[in-house]
């Protein structure tokens, strides 16, 4: 029987960072993950970051507040009546 | 119906619209064009306003439509937002991060959220270096909270085609906001 393999690259981690944060990792991939964090405090560091920018990406809407100038909305009400 | 008043529709929902669309395509022209185009499909097809939704939820119905039309342009493009396997800025050939690219501590609480402005308009500028398609991708999914089925479905693009999409955005915008953000 050939053993399956534990070991994952970085690049592979990466990946699994991504899809874990939707809850589409299989066992298998989680238990990878999770050895390769014992070994590899840089994965671990990127894992924390990423959710931080998915977390804060969200609120990126509440952010804005730019408004239109009078001079642009009398361009739109001008192509209405056009 | 009563008369329709062009410039009380513009000033009651011009903004509102505006500031919806922006942070979805992280350009204010192409915003600023898509509120245009939102109202005019609106003020031509007015005689098919049924009333069942408020007009706010029928302008905004409208300008979500032009927004995925916006992001479906970008997924004709999607060769352009895979990695080129050739030649990848991020890991080295073993494929583990290199000396410069690997992730360096922020000195943050990683589980609180950011209230100061700063960050978002370093993120924003970070999306903007994003190829298109990714842009998309990011947007619906960080943003609007689609799930990924959904975000395939509307782009055409295989789930495999999307998480990479995911992938190598995430990586850009870890490593701009790093740069730029937190080591400047």
């Amino acid at each position: 029987m050939k053993r399956m393999s534990l070991q994952i690259t970085c690049k592979k981690a990466t990946e699994y960072i991504v899809l874990r944060e939707e809850g589409k990792l299989s066992p298998k991939k989680r238990l990878q993950l999770w050895l390769h964090f014992g070994i590899c405090g840089l994965c671990k560091l990127f894992s924390k970051q990423s959710k931080f920018i998915s977390r804060n990406a969200a609120h990126l809407h509440e952010h804005v507040d730019a408004s239109l100038t009078d001079a642009e909305k009398l361009t739109i009400v001008e192509s209405l009546q056009r | 119906m009563a008369q329709l008043d062009a410039t009380k529709w513009v000033n009651e929902y011009g903004d509102m619209l505006y500031r919806y669309a922006i942070p979805r395509v992280n350009d204010k022209e192409i915003a600023k064009d898509l509120v245009q185009d939102t109202f005019l499909a609106a003020w031509r097809n007015h005689d098919n306003f049924k009333g069942e939704i408020s007009e706010k939820n029928w302008l905004f119905t409208i300008l979500k439509n032009k927004i995925i039309d916006h992001y479906r342009k970008a997924s004709t493009r999607l060769t352009e937002g895979l990695p080129d396997n050739t030649n990848d800025p991020f890991f080295d050939e073993a494929e583990h991060w290199t000396e410069q690219t690997g992730p360096k501590e922020w000195g943050i609480d990683y589980t609180q959220g950011v209230e100061k402005r700063e960050f978002y308009e370093i993120l924003n500028r970070c999306r903007k270096k994003l190829k298109d398609i990714q842009s998309a991708v990011f947007a619906m999914k960080y943003l609007d909270g689609l799930e990924s089925e959904e975000i395939c479905k509307e782009l055409n693009i295989s789930a495999s085609n999307f998480w990479v999409l995911v992938h190598r955005a995430k990586l850009n915008l870890r490593a701009c906001l790093e740069k730029n953000w937190v080591l400047k």
